[in-house]
């Protein structure tokens, strides 16, 4: 490009500011807002998209801090959950024996493999949810039938169907338990094998 | 940011749902379930609301206030809910207007409109 000497400058003459915008036609200046207005509504979207990405990332983060921590405490979970109904067959096997038989080599050892299959599952975070003579808690127990008795006050557990068990301080699997209820309130019982 | 929440209201079981970075993302409940059952219920002495899992263990114990299937009566009247009805152990009623509504027990006979 070629540079105009200095005596050719000083024959232009620049229009100044208000000359030069009265050079522009009506619909060129309209055309300038319009794509002012558009470039102006742009950048807020794109703000907008920031701040959601922002914000987004930001909790994204803390829930994948939280499931870490989380995945630490109960990796085994899942797979406890699995051997529990091993450890309920144990129990089941254990509780009806006879008394000729509770001394012998044979069930002595197989006392031995439950307490060490007890104990390993203990030793990861396990522990055995007690509930008999506890108030019913939905949080622990899973009411399957109730009893009517008088001796107690209601929604008292009196029996244990199933052992229920927490990993860690969380409730791995609820107790199922049967209550008590006073003999007056027994109206519900019907109503529910009717269903 | 607010973000917005999908629920799938099941008939048995329900889910939760947002949008993370452009990908659904299922909230897990505060047991860690994916799912949470479709169930709620009082407890009327002492006033206590279960949701979920809670209060289905419950509901051998409260069947009259343990609301479940709910679903079914939604926007229905209770002509033609009558299968429904032999079917559930809480208490569904015919108001004025012919709609189907839920009644609690208790002291306070309230009613609830699915």
């Amino acid at each position: 490009m070629a540079i105009p000497n200095q005596s050719e400058n000083e024959n232009i003459s620049v229009p100044d500011e208000v000359a030069f915008s009265e050079t522009l036609s009506d619909q060129n200046h309209q055309t300038l807002e319009e794509e002012l207005a558009k470039v102006r509504l742009e950048m807020d979207q794109f703000r907008s998209l920031l701040q959601r990405a922002h914000a987004d990332f930001s909790n994204y983060r803390r829930r994948i801090e939280d499931e870490h921590e989380d995945l630490i405490k109960r990796a085994n979970a899942s797979l406890i959950l699995q051997i529990l109904p091993v450890l309920d067959d144990f129990q089941r096997a254990l509780v009806d024996l006879p008394e000729d038989a509770s001394m012998s080599r044979w069930v002595q050892g197989v006392r031995l493999i439950q307490r060490s299959l007890q104990s390993l599952l203990e030793s990861s975070g396990l522990s055995k949810i007690e509930s008999i003579g506890r108030g019913f808690d939905p949080w622990e127990h899973e009411a399957v039938s109730f009893e009517e008795t008088d001796m107690l006050d209601d929604e008292i557990v009196t029996n244990v169907i199933r052992e229920g068990y927490s990993l860690n301080g969380k409730v791995l699997r609820p107790s199922q338990v049967i209550i008590s209820k006073s003999p007056t309130n027994g109206d519900n019982l019907s109503e529910v094998k009717e269903t | 940011m607010a973000k917005v929440l999908g629920i799938d209201l099941g008939t048995t079981n329900s889910c939760m749902a947002i949008v993370e970075g452009g990908e659904p993302l299922v909230l897990e409940n505060s047991e860690g379930g994916r799912i949470t059952p479709s169930v709620v219920a009082t407890n009327l002495k002492t006033g206590e609301r279960y949701v979920g899992q809670m209060a289905k263990r419950q509901g051998v114990t409260n069947p009259d206030n343990t609301i479940y299937s709910i679903k079914r009566l939604i926007g229905r009247r209770y002509s033609e809910v009558a299968e429904e009805t032999k079917r559930v152990a809480y208490k569904i009623e015919e108001t004025a207007n012919k709609d189907a509504h839920v009644a609690m027990a208790g002291k306070r006979h309230q009613r609830y409109l699915p």
